[in-house]
């Protein structure tokens, strides 16, 4: 059977199953819709289907499954990659790109929670087309870490008409860097982690005040409380409308970082970084559930109390119960593109690669709040994938296509424009 | 029951009398546990000191008539230590103790530098010898002597690369004469591990090779020459008494024979130059002089101290940083056929690697008694005990050119019996091991009848940290612990 | 011995090795120390039943090869093994020739002490071409041991003032200049006479672009240099003819250059722009130099010119550098450049984005995981076998150790690994280091990653 045959049998057997799951529809304008046909589609959330169909319409994935059991619309685009695995775009919560590299401290104050990232942003910066070239779909885009508090990151996709097509939430979540790096600066009260502490403990204090007197006046219950731009974004904390990202490491900072936010505050907490040492505190972290570490960009430990191993991070946090386990890059530390190989790298260190692969999706789209959206592939979320010719953490297969939301934002072959729609010869 | 200090410290507060000559009355110490070194404890012993040396060692044995007796009561003699190479007290590049505290650092001491001191940057010059910096008057070298028990020192000279003569003092006197036990006791070279560097190293030892071998082919034609002149001049002789024969019996019989020219005077020739030294190579060998003066080449002193060594008549000190070190310097041995040349490996933080090499190439250590990690690990880390084990000969160090550091001494000497080095060998390495270094272990670095009184007294065992120094003799004369001044009768 | 001569005697040698089955005569080193005489060596090895990728011969599944005296004796397909070797069982494995990093940085080392070593200070070091890299190395250096660990057994290492990566924007230093010698060396642990396998190896150029005075100098001494090794070949030739002249002065740097210009070794330099990369060549061709460009970011445009003029290049294919928008031609990388390269017939290498080992923990972008930049060659199109020659023989021929290592083959050095898969695979571990047919490595003995299983 030459290809030629194969391809055109396949067609016929793609539109009967169409024409037989077409029922009476009502038919507006309907946007373009592409059918994905693929050897294996790591749906990350419900297993792997082989010799699969994902059909994207619009912004929004329609429909997964395997071919002949999954209704494909007569009007899609047929776009063949049976040579290809298709898996979610990739998500990373600890990214300092897309704003062409600059603004990213104001290291004045050593908290900052007026500050944002979101109007830094350039929807053309180089980097952000690099990235997604490289599978990453979704990024945090958070400040750095030269002050304490250095302000609230954007989470945007990396990929869109424009910058308000790409946003998801201009308060994606606070940057606190506890320790570490805020202790290059000098002279006022936070030079010393006693300090640090102390500085955010009274700014939560301030903002959980703040929270509750405006709570109360929304229920009719208060006086007016006067509005306090430095306090009205540490609202939404803590509504839990968007979580702290804590940039923290060290076994003992993990620590500290995971009692003063979670426990103390009961805030939702992302602990990023959590290298060096931090691995042996992991224990203490996994008794906090819902607590959401996100590891990057050092992923393995190599230091005198190691007894001259090399510490596999990841597969300590797994194995001491941790459950929420997400990767980033910290990009520009490690370029964003290669968010895929550290979890090649997690995985080369034992980690399980279903979970790794989880660590780069589903993970850091739950941990940021965004896992009805995006993060797997399922009807209705948002089509942001990735078509590639083979293991997603292989350095030596090429990644064909990115989408985002939908749209090829990454192409090289034409292959969501030259594929014919459904029902002619190939 | 610690024995009192009063009778030692009688007249502590007197006027400091430097210099002190040797006491007039000799010493007994009795009642003493007393650590030979090299021959074993004797217990409940005498030691007698008279004209400054150590007269007799003896269990039970009564004090001699006029002695001073001192009742040690159960307390330890054993030698006093012998700090091998330092430049403390010396004025270039060297830290000075600034506090004299009480307090003692442990481990770690220097840095993972090793048994050495840091002589500044700057090429040095051979010809110049540690003594020469010695300033006359350094309270640091009575400290040594009283609160560390330092009774000999080695002094490291000034420089890099082919550096200059390491000298032994010991630490009392107001003129450099008379606190040198050795003007040129060693040859202190330091390895770079750079080309340049390298290179002028193997350039020295070569001209010194050089050297040796035209002085020796010089010798072999001056001897060569004096055979020949010798045979002629018999040959000559010969021939006149035949020539005065015939006269004789063809003329006047009745003149008397002429007498045989005496044969020239057989010139002591120069010391025979040895190949690779013993572990004791003799220190600072002078050169006897040819009985016939005849016109020789000038010596240039900058080159002589490394002919000495080659020849194996002055001790080689190699200042290693790593084992890296001292594997390029054998490289460039190798490089110019000097493969037998033995010598005295100075510091390393990671010796332990190279232990079986230093083993079998006969080398010896002088390093720092401390316990370190081996790197990116935990592990401890005992390089001096590896070597040990290994069956490398070691000496203690201080490692620093600190006071601080050497009063440490004895207390990291016990932290390594602690951690599995035999006592024996501690106490070995802190006297008698460096005194064989440096060449002055015929004076020093033992209980010994014969040695210089050179002592440390304790009231308990010298390598339990609570014990404490009740007194320090240094040629038979007692000096307090705390300013080391001498104690007078 | 001209240029064309050496070739062609060189490739009949290789020609006369790959027929031999036993060890030949193995070929002296280039360094100016005397080889050492009859050193120990390992008893015998035979490695059996792995899958044996040769590099210049195939894969050969289930095969053997068999070390003595400190070089591959044979390989192949059932062969016999003699009874005094010890067997290594390499069934289900993977055995092929030691990686040979073409540029690499801070290893072997000396670290504090005195001057030398890498990676620190000035360029050159203090006698500029006259300093050997080998007077600075430590055979105990942890960068030794975590270099065997990673399967490299070759690598070149030259002198770079600090952050020098093989980028050119990160070239630090004075813009021009002949700034030293590099040298390819083995990470043999605890054996420093072993540690060179050749010096020197290359002359490090720095000819960048944004400083015309560095250029005209370096011009300037190769001018000299080739008017030296004129005189001296002039005078050889007379006295070969029994002539009486007088010996011209011999100068160190001098013959050093002169091999330079006789294209005995080449030039390292570094050049990322296509003028830069064209700069270099006409400079190869002015002085019939031969040429290793490092970076080479933009060589997949002058793919043909390089192949042309046979100059080779150090590449790291996953590299990003955007276009200047404000060229009207191509400009950046591009993500095929190694295809291109091999289409065109230039001989290349890569390294990693961090060409040296580093335990800070960012995996994945050092020489502790050095074959995955060969992956990334993959990703851009480069076939497997490509890919595998890139970290072998590829870069052993940049380095002019080809004769020596860098393929299984008789007569070469006995630098082998055996790993747990294929080299490219991401989850691949070296699970035994060979060098000069010692072991040097064994992953299970060492404490660094024995307790890492491979899974899948």
């Amino acid at each position: 059977m030459t290809a030629g045959i194969r391809r055109s049998l396949s067609a016929a057997v793609l539109a009967l199953a169409a024409g037989g799951a077409l029922a009476a529809e009502p038919a507006p304008a309907k946007e373009p819709a592409l059918a994905i046909r693929a050897a294996k589609i790591l749906t990350v959330t419900r297993g792997v289907i082989d010799d699969g169909v994902v059909v994207v319409r619009g912004r929004k994935i329609e429909a997964v499954g395997p071919v002949g059991t999954t209704p494909v619309p007569r009007d899609a685009r047929l776009v063949d990659c049976r040579d290809s695995w298709v898996f979610p775009g990739l998500i990373d919560l600890h990214a300092h790109i897309a704003g062409n590299g600059n603004d990213i401290n104001d290291m004045v104050h050593p908290t900052n929670p007026e500050l944002r990232t979101f109007e830094t942003i350039d929807p053309d910066d180089e980097d952000l087309k690099i990235a997604v070239a490289g599978g990453v779909t979704t990024i945090l885009y958070i400040p750095g870490s030269g002050t304490n508090l250095s302000g609230f990151g954007c989470l945007l996709k990396t990929a869109g008409d424009s910058l308000d097509d790409m946003v998801i939430r201009r308060y994606g979540a606070m940057k606190v860097a506890q320790a570490f790096n805020p202790e290059r600066r000098a002279g006022d009260l936070g030079l010393s982690r006693m300090g640090m502490s102390w500085g955010l403990k009274q700014l939560l204090d301030r903002a959980r005040d703040y929270t509750k007197a405006w709570d109360a006046f929304d229920a009719g219950k208060g006086e007016k409380p006067a509005l306090d731009r430095t306090l009205e974004p540490m609202k939404g904390l803590f509504r839990r409308e968007y979580p702290v990202i804590v940039h923290t490491a060290g076994a003992r900072d993990v620590v500290a970082t995971a009692r003063m936010f979670f426990d103390e505050y009961g805030l939702w907490t992302i602990v990023t970084h959590g290298c060096f040492d931090a691995h042996k505190s992991s224990p203490d972290l996994a008794k906090r559930k819902g607590l959401f570490v996100n590891l990057g960009p050092r992923l393995f430990d190599y230091n005198p109390t190691a007894e001259g191993r090399f510490v596999a991070v990841p597969s300590v946090y797994a194995a001491a119960g941790v459950e929420r386990i997400s990767f980033c890059t910290d990009s520009p530390v490690v370029p964003e593109e290669e968010l895929f190989l550290q979890a090649a790298m997690a995985v080369r260190f034992g980690f399980p690669p279903d979970r790794a692969l989880a660590a780069v999706t589903i993970e850091p789209a739950t941990a940021i709040g965004i896992a009805d959206r995006t993060g797997s592939l399922e009807a209705g979320k948002d089509a942001d994938l990735i078509v590639k010719d083979g293991d997603p953490f292989d350095p030596a297969t090429p990644i064909g296509l990115v989408l985002v939301n939908g749209k090829p934002a990454y192409d090289p072959k034409k292959l969501a424009t030259t594929n014919s729609p459904q029902g002619s010869t190939p | 029951m610690k024995p009192s200090l009063a009778p030692l410290l009688a007249l502590a507060a007197a006027a400091p009398l430097v210099g002190a000559g040797p006491a007039p009355r000799p010493v007994a110490l009795v009642h003493a546990r007393v650590e030979t070194i090299s021959d074993g404890v004797v217990e409940d012993a005498t030691v007698v000191l008279r004209d400054g040396k150590i007269a007799e060692i003896g269990k039970g044995l009564a004090a001699p008539a006029g002695a001073r007796v001192v009742d040690v009561k159960g307390g330890t003699v054993m030698p006093g230590i012998v700090s091998p190479v330092s430049r403390l007290g010396l004025l270039s590049g060297a830290p000075r103790e600034e506090v004299p505290g009480d307090f003692r650092q442990r481990g770690g001491r220097g840095g993972r530098g090793g048994g050495g001191p840091r002589p500044g940057g700057g090429a040095g010059d051979p010809s110049l010898r540690a003594i020469d910096e010695v300033p006359a008057l350094e309270d640091v070298y009575a400290l040594a002597l009283g609160r560390a028990g330092v009774t000999s020192l080695g002094l490291a000279p000034f420089g890099n690369g082919v550096a200059g003569q390491g000298s032994v003092i010991r630490p009392s006197g107001s003129k450099r004469a008379d606190m040198s036990i050795a003007d040129s006791a060693f040859l202190w070279v330091s390895v770079e591990t750079e080309t340049q560097a390298l290179g002028e190293l193997k350039r020295s030892f070569e001209d010194a090779k050089k050297e040796i071998d035209a002085r020796k082919k010089a010798e072999e034609e001056r001897k060569k020459k004096e055979e020949e002149e010798k045979k002629k001049k018999e040959a000559e002789a010969k021939a006149a008494a035949e020539a005065a024969e015939k006269a004789k019996e063809g003329e006047h019989k009745d003149e008397p024979p002429k007498p045989a020219p005496n044969p020239p005077p057989a010139p002591t020739p120069n010391p025979a130059p040895a190949p690779g030294p013993g572990p004791n190579p003799p220190a600072a060998a002078a050169e006897a002089k040819p009985a016939a003066p005849r016109p020789e080449p000038p010596k240039d002193p900058k080159k002589e101290p490394l002919i000495a060594v080659i020849e194996g008549r002055l001790p080689l000190f190699l200042k290693c940083d790593r084992s890296a070190d001292l594997l390029h310097f054998l490289e460039v041995l190798k490089e110019i056929g000097l493969e037998s040349l033995t010598f005295t490996v100075v510091g390393g933080s990671d010796l332990d690697r190279a232990a079986d090499l230093i083993k079998a190439r006969g080398l010896s250590v002088i390093l720092t008694p401390d316990v370190t990690n081996e790197p990116n690990t935990r592990n401890r880390l005992f390089v001096a005990r590896v070597l040990h084990e290994a069956g490398v000969p070691i000496a203690f160090s201080a490692g620093a050119d600190t006071l601080e550091a050497h009063r440490s001494l004895l207390a990291r000497a016990g932290d390594a019996v602690r951690f599995g080095l035999p006592r024996d060998v501690a106490l070995r390495a802190l006297t008698l091991a460096p005194a064989e270094r440096l060449g002055v272990a015929a004076r020093v670095g033992s209980v010994a009848k014969g040695k210089d009184a050179n002592l440390i007294v304790t009231d308990g065992d010298p390598l339990d940290a609570r014990s404490r120094v009740l007194a320090v003799y240094l040629d038979g004369v007692a000096h307090d612990p705390d300013f080391g001044l001498p104690v007078l009768d | 011995m001209t240029s064309i001569m050496k070739s062609a005697a060189t490739a009949l040698a290789a020609a006369a090795l790959s027929f031999a089955a036993l060890a030949q005569e193995p070929a002296k080193p280039a360094a100016p120390v005397p080889a050492p005489a009859a050193p120990k060596h390992a008893p015998p090895v035979a490695i059996v039943g792995g899958d044996v990728q040769t590099v210049t011969q195939g894969l050969i599944r289930k095969g053997t090869v068999l070390l003595r005296d400190g070089k591959i004796e044979k390989v192949g397909l059932g062969i016999e093994v003699p009874k005094d070797y010890s067997v290594i069982d390499a069934t289900g494995k993977y055995v092929m020739p030691g990686f040979v990093v073409a540029s690499a940085r801070g290893i072997g080392a000396v670290t504090g002490g005195g001057g030398g070593g890498f990676g620190g200070g000035g360029g050159g070091g203090r006698g500029g071409l006259r300093s050997n890299l080998s007077d600075g190395f430590d055979p105990y250096a942890f960068s030794v041991s975590l270099a065997l660990a990673s399967g490299i057994t070759s690598a070149f290492v030259a002198p770079g003032a600090a952050g020098s990566g093989i980028f050119e924007d990160q070239v630090g230093g004075s813009g021009g200049g002949i700034t030293g010698v590099a040298t390819v060396m083995k990470p043999t642990e605890g054996d420093l006479g072993s540690m060179t396998l050749k010096e020197p190896a290359a002359v490090v150029i720095d000819y960048s672009g944004s400083f015309p005075n560095g250029k005209y100098e370096v011009r300037d001494r190769l001018k000299r240099a080739k008017e030296y090794a004129e005189k001296r070949e002039a005078w050889e030739k007379d006295k070969l003819a029994g002539k009486d002249v007088k010996e011209p002065a011999k100068d160190e740097e001098q013959e050093i250059l002169a091999k330079l210009v006789r294209g005995e070794i080449p030039a390292r330099i570094t050049a990322a722009t296509v003028d830069n990369i064209l700069g270099v060549v006409e400079l190869a061709r002015e002085f019939s130099m031969k040429v290793v460009i490092e970076a080479a970011t933009e060589a997949w445009i002058v793919a043909d010119e390089l192949s042309k003029a046979g100059v080779g290049c150090v590449i790291t294919p996953r590299r990003k550098s955007s276009r200047d928008k404000t060229k009207s031609g191509p400009s950046g990388s591009n993500e095929e450049m190694a295809a291109i390269l091999r289409k065109a017939g230039v001989t290349f290498a890569v390294v990693p984005p961090t060409n040296s080992v580093a335990t800070g923990g960012i995996a994945g972008r050092d020489l502790v995981t050095f074959p995955i930049e060969a992956a990334f060659a993959m990703r851009g199109g480069l076939d497997e076998q490509a890919a595998i020659e890139a970290i072998t023989i590829g870069a052993a021929r940049l380095l002019g150790v080809d004769d020596r290592v860098g393929s299984l083959e008789a007569g070469k050095d006995a630098d082998v690994l055996v790993l747990d898969g294929n080299p490219l695979d991401y989850k691949t571990f070296v699970e035994k280091t060979y060098i000069d047919g010692k072991l040097y490595y064994d992953k299970d003995k060492s404490t660094l990653f024995s307790h890492l299983k491979r899974q899948g």
